[in-house]
């Protein structure tokens, strides 16, 4: 009568698998929307897999041929992904180009020196010194400049995380479930988003997660402290999260390898933290008060820019109850490996709102990755006869359906400047005296600061920012040019005006009609000249 | 970007984001321990690790300065070193050091004894 129903609930799960994916396909293509909420698939599938779940030890690997020729095609479509939006447009995607083009730009026009002591706080804050010194061996040895970085290694090292993402999955499930992990890994609409941000330090943050992972799994301490280290010196908030998932790895196997590795790698980080020791001690610090802020209050502060957890679930709906089946299944099996912990811990950190909780939902979509090629390999393709083929089928149907909002958010990527409003800040740099600044808006200001090489003035952003935010306030609400030209006086050296005509852009253009502003270039983007005694 | 300004893009991107990390893994991997795989993917993160710690580490404890002639010489001790601890491993010159240390330190302490 157990096995009657067990029977019963194993073959209702294939069929509401069957269902809930065709129902998210028909979603993600837009021919029919049923006003449900699809999330409720997450929790009530894992629960229909159980009796499956309970009943096998492991799936049945079998070796695939050709894996490499497999993952090569693989990694020149999501290669290709990420090119696509570039074909359009030489602008890159994502707001902080303009950042990254400035930092590596300063860092290279300071060779051969290593600009520490001069830089921005808001530098030290934002870029650890790994990316910037790493830029610089490029532009040395390589003669790439920033654009190059900005536009080949950035899209390379987000087609490259396939290779890795197969390496630690296939290390601790199975070759076929890491050419699984490959493929969602390339549809995942949260990873491709990675990209239209241009979150570059956090594709290098994955580079070496799971790298350090992969040593850790495979007992390589010495290489798991190197990659420990690489994420202290790129990428601070993956460094935190993998000394996060050391610790239940610690208390479970009690190795005195690994405290040795966290040692070895404060040891190589040192000349690195202890140039920033505040900077870095203020962000962890900053990062721990707002998570006990946070669970105080109930949340919502400091989440970092990205979309948030209501939104992944709608992107990630295809694979996301696969995960939780995978999640389940090591919870039962009593497999606590360092992916397990990985889940819980990113996936406690963005769920509770701890701390930079949105930014962390790309870690945690990679090991939702990870876990839903259990979910899929054990419980869809691991069948015999007919309900093979329904498995296979429906794994096909959950890659299209993760696929489509990547594509369509490939096609409709574009860049938050036009070709002509880079143009425009070009002309800045070609046709302004050295020591001019330039005003410009929050948005406009990481462009004007990345491509025009003059001091940018921007609310709240860069070092020549002078003014409070409500003076701010009131300069952006002023039509008086008095207003205006007594804001712009506090700067001794000659000051220009960008603005970018866009949606969303605002800057209040009637105060510089007076006679101290004129329009010096006028199109996408408009350029006024501010003189102290007029025109 | 002229013809001469690609080449020195590949060639000089692989000797800095692949050479080291490929000799490097070597070190943590025998050969076929490993697929080409997981040693391609180990190469760019080590080498990406590796090069800009090493640089960072001379330029804080030496002032280094980060010329190509230092990069270069930087990336070639990297691969030197890693070559050599693949040799030392591959002919036992550590093991066979450590056991003369220990059969001189056995030695030394029969003798000390009454």
């Amino acid at each position: 009568m157990k096995g009657k129903i067990a029977r019963i609930v194993e073959l209702s799960y294939l069929q509401l698998v069957v269902v809930f994916l065709i129902l998210v396909l028909l979603r993600e293509l837009e021919v029919l929307d049923f006003p449900i909420y699809y999330q409720y698939f997450i929790l009530a599938l894992p629960i229909f897999a159980l009796p499956h779940l309970l009943r096998r030890d492991k799936a049945n690997e079998t070796k695939l041929p050709g894996v490499l020729i497999i993952l090569l095609v693989i990694f020149f479509f999501a290669l290709l992904l990420r090119l696509l939006p570039l074909i359009n447009s030489s602008v890159p995607l994502g707001y902080d180009p303009g950042f990254y083009k400035y930092t590596m730009d300063l860092y290279a026009s300071s060779l051969p020196q290593i600009p520490e002591a001069s830089l921005a706080t808001w530098i030290k804050e934002m870029y650890p010194q790994g990316l910037p010194v790493l830029t610089d061996l490029t532009h040395v040895v390589a003669g790439a400049d920033a654009i190059d970085n900005i536009k080949y290694l950035f899209p390379f090292l987000g087609a490259l995380l396939v290779f890795p993402v197969f390496m630690v999955t296939r290390n601790i499930f199975g070759q076929r479930a890491g050419i699984i992990a490959a493929l969602l890994y390339t549809v995942s609409c949260t990873q491709f988003e990675v990209f239209t941000y241009f979150y570059l330090k956090n594709v290098l943050g994955l580079l070496f997660l799971l790298l350090a992972i992969y040593a850790l799994d495979k007992k390589k301490y010495v290489l798991m402290t190197l990659m420990f280290a690489a994420l202290g010196i790129f990428h601070r908030p993956e460094f935190l999260l993998f000394a996060l998932i050391l610790v239940p790895c610690f208390l479970t196997n009690r190795r005195r390898d690994l405290l040795l590795a966290v040692l070895g790698t404060a040891v190589l980080i040192i000349p690195f933290w202890v140039t920033r020791w505040e900077i870095n001690w203020g962000v962890l610090s900053g990062a721990l008060e707002t998570a006990m802020t946070n669970i105080q209050t109930g949340g919502g502060l400091g989440g970092g820019t990205f979309f948030d957890f209501d939104t992944y679930t709608k992107f990630s709906i295809a694979y996301l109850p696969f995960a939780l089946i995978g999640g389940i299944y090591l919870a039962i099996k009593r497999n606590w490996n360092s992916v397990f912990f990985f889940l819980v811990i990113s996936a406690i950190i963005v769920i509770a709102q701890l701390f930079f909780f949105n930014r962390f939902i790309i870690p945690l979509d990679i090991a939702v990755v990870i876990l839903a090629t259990i979910g899929i390999d054990y419980t869809l393709l691991n069948r015999e006869r007919i309900w093979r083929v329904v498995g296979i089928g429906a794994g096909i149907i959950l890659l299209v359906a993760a696929l489509i909002p990547t594509i369509n958010s490939a096609t409709d990527a574009e860049p938050l400047i036009t070709e002509e409003q880079l143009q425009a800040v070009e002309w800045i740099k070609e046709n302004t005296e050295e020591n001019a600044y330039v005003l410009a808006t929050t948005n406009d200001a990481p462009w004007v600061l990345g491509w025009s090489d003059r001091r940018v003035i921007a609310p709240g952003i860069f070092e020549w920012d002078l003014y409070e935010k409500e003076e701010w306030d009131i300069f952006f609400n002023t039509d008086d040019p008095e207003v205006a030209k007594q804001f712009l006086d506090r700067y001794d050296s000659p000051v220009y005006i960008y603005y970018s005509i866009n949606e969303n852009n605002y800057l209040g253009l009637e105060k510089f009609r007076g006679k101290y502003f004129q329009i010096v270039y006028n199109n996408g983007a408009i350029v006024y000249q501010y003189r102290e005694g007029g025109f | 970007m002229t013809a001469g300004e690609i080449v020195r893009l590949i060639f000089g991107g692989v000797f800095v984001l692949f050479i080291p990390g490929l000799a490097w893994s070597y070190v943590f991997f025998l050969r076929k321990t490993i697929d080409w795989i997981e040693r391609s993917a180990l190469s760019f993160g080590l080498s990406i690790a590796l090069v800009p710690l090493s640089v960072f580490w001379l330029n804080w404890l030496f002032d280094m300065k980060i010329t190509l002639l230092s990069t270069s010489l930087t990336v070639c001790g990297l691969v030197v070193i890693a070559a050599a601890l693949i040799l030392a491993r591959k002919y036992g010159w550590g093991n066979s050091t450590l056991n003369k240390l220990k059969t001189v330190f056995s030695r030394s302490r029969k003798e000390q004894e009454p």
